[in-house]
């Protein structure tokens, strides 16, 4: 049995070895839909990640109205506090919101020199315990609490929330659609080179036959053909995709970093990894076996 | 050894190659299949080698019912026989030792005994001393002797022969007749098709002639 593995796996390195323009034509061509379809899963993951910390990061803040005194905004802070959606309230004086404001425009701060007076408002940044953590958590928390008087304006950034989870929600269908086309002409693609090595080694199958080998004998090295392609093809993209957003997108990302705070990007770990590789080497398979059965020679 | 009644086979176009077939050869015959082209040899040794299925009638091969063999056995059925066609049908791209090593290859075989049995046969054909040569660089009584190698090398009890002779001299043929002779001698049942009587009558009594897919008589 080892023998007549051995024996396929040599032919079949023979048969990619000697056919390695098309081989190399086929892997390359496997290998885009995989950048393809890894970029959308790389996006798609990253986005997540970057969801979940902003989620987890995600505070409300209610402005109070001017001339508010500071027994009411102490009312107001026992008030929210006393909800049980509630994890912490800290309040923000307009003093304190103006050096804040300074200190994150260091460099920048002459914006704020010809102000005679402190424009910003008295606030209460409120984070909200983790099990209310969801835009629907915070939409009824902020319903509950929006009617009080002494407040003038309540923030989360839900709309920006919003169009993010729409935006991630449509990306996430793109990708699935575009990957299972990707992948349903990766599957013509291979099995048409399937084909062609079938075509080339025709006398061959049929000397085979005639010296009685299986069926399944025939077809293994054809498999192991469309194994390798797609490992290979799916290895190219990986180290493409690796290299792209390791040292080209490297600057890019960073800046998305200053902008987001959110962490850095990240590459598949080892489980995804071996799972495009994977995946890789099914579709190689798939693809031969899609062309072995439908081929009259192999019939019987 | 191999038993036909009443084996009739007809191809699509409904046109009988052959009719009411009744044969019997014995276990290590010498025989000749002989007629004009047209006559049916080559579909009665593609029925005995299970290349084709009859149309009609049973077909009884080493103990085998090849009119009701399941189509996953035809390979074990096709490992105890060997067979050469005129052609030689050799794989150009490989040497003459992968041609004939390649029968044992697909049974995995080990390398070891691959080369010791590929080396012992070849030396057996003569051809020992061309072991790497490709097959278009051989003249083509080598290239039949090469396929007699590889149809031998498993040790087949049946060897069945499509024309062997048909692309050969007088002289080459005469050489592979003779290769066929040693091989029946070592008790190897050999049918062979052809459609040079002569040549069948100098080797053999036992002949039976085609004519227009019937036997005649």
């Amino acid at each position: 049995m080892l023998n007549k593995i051995l024996y396929c796996f040599r032919t079949a390195l023979k048969s990619l070895r000697k056919n390695i323009l098309l081989n190399l034509i086929t892997s390359t061509t496997i290998a885009i839909t995989f950048i393809i379809f890894v970029s959308f899963l790389l996006i798609v993951m990253n986005l997540s990640i970057f969801k979940r910390n902003w989620v987890d990061q995600l505070q409300v803040i209610l402005y109070f109205k001017d001339n508010i005194t500071a027994a009411a905004m102490d009312k107001t802070k026992e008030y929210v506090a006393g909800h049980e959606e509630v994890d912490s309230v800290k309040f923000v004086s307009r003093d304190k919101a103006l050096n804040m404001l300074r200190n994150s425009l260091k460099g920048q701060d002459g914006i704020l020199e010809g102000l005679t007076e402190n424009p910003l408002p008295s606030s209460l940044e409120i984070k909200l315990k983790k099990a209310y953590l969801t835009l629907e958590g915070v939409e009824q928390f902020v319903k509950k609490i929006e009617k009080n008087e002494y407040l003038e304006d309540i923030e989360y950034g839900q709309k920006w929330l919003e169009r993010f989870i729409a935006f991630f929600e449509i990306l996430k269908i793109t990708g699935f659609v575009v990957g299972g086309f990707l992948f349903l002409f990766t599957l013509f693609i291979i099995s048409n080179t399937i084909k062609l090595m079938v075509y080339n080694r025709r006398d061959e199958i049929e000397i085979m036959k005639l010296v009685g080998a299986t069926n399944r004998f025939i077809k293994l090295p054809f498999c192991i053909e469309g194994v390798i392609q797609g490992l290979i093809g799916a290895s190219l993209a990986l180290l493409f995709l690796f290299l792209s957003v390791n040292l080209v997108m490297g600057r890019f990302i960073s800046s998305l970093h200053f902008y987001f705070g959110t962490g850095n990007f990240v590459f598949l770990d080892s489980n995804l990894t071996v799972f495009v590789l994977l995946l890789g080497a099914v579709l190689g398979l798939a693809g031969s076996l899609l062309s072995l059965n439908s081929l009259e020679e192999l019939q019987s | 050894m191999i038993r036909l009644h009443q084996v009739s086979k007809l191809y699509n176009n409904n046109i009988p190659a052959l009719t009411d077939i009744n044969l019997k050869i014995n276990k290590g015959d010498f025989v000749f299949i002989t007629g004009p082209s047209g006559a049916g040899k080559t579909t009665l040794l593609k029925l005995i080698f299970s290349a084709e299925r009859p149309s009609k009638g049973e077909i009884v091969v080493n103990g085998i019912n090849l009119a009701r063999i399941k189509t996953s056995a035809i390979p074990y059925f096709r490992r105890k026989t060997g067979v050469v066609f005129q052609d030689f049908k050799l794989i150009n791209t490989k040497t003459v030792y992968e041609n004939v090593g390649f029968a044992l290859d697909i049974l995995g075989t080990k390398r070891k005994f691959v080369k010791r049995k590929v080396w012992q046969v070849l030396k057996w054909v003569g051809l020992l001393q061309k072991k790497d040569a490709l097959p278009p660089c051989l003249s083509g009584g080598e290239q039949q002797r090469v396929a007699i190698a590889r149809a031998i090398i498993n040790n087949p009890v049946l060897l069945l022969a499509d024309e062997p002779t048909g692309n050969l001299d007088p002289v080459l043929s005469l050489e592979i007749m003779k290769l066929f002779k040693a091989i029946n001698a070592r008790g190897t049942t050999v049918v062979i098709a052809t459609h040079d009587k002569s040549m069948a009558e100098k080797f053999s009594e036992n002949i039976t002639c085609l004519e227009r897919g019937h036997v005649k008589l």
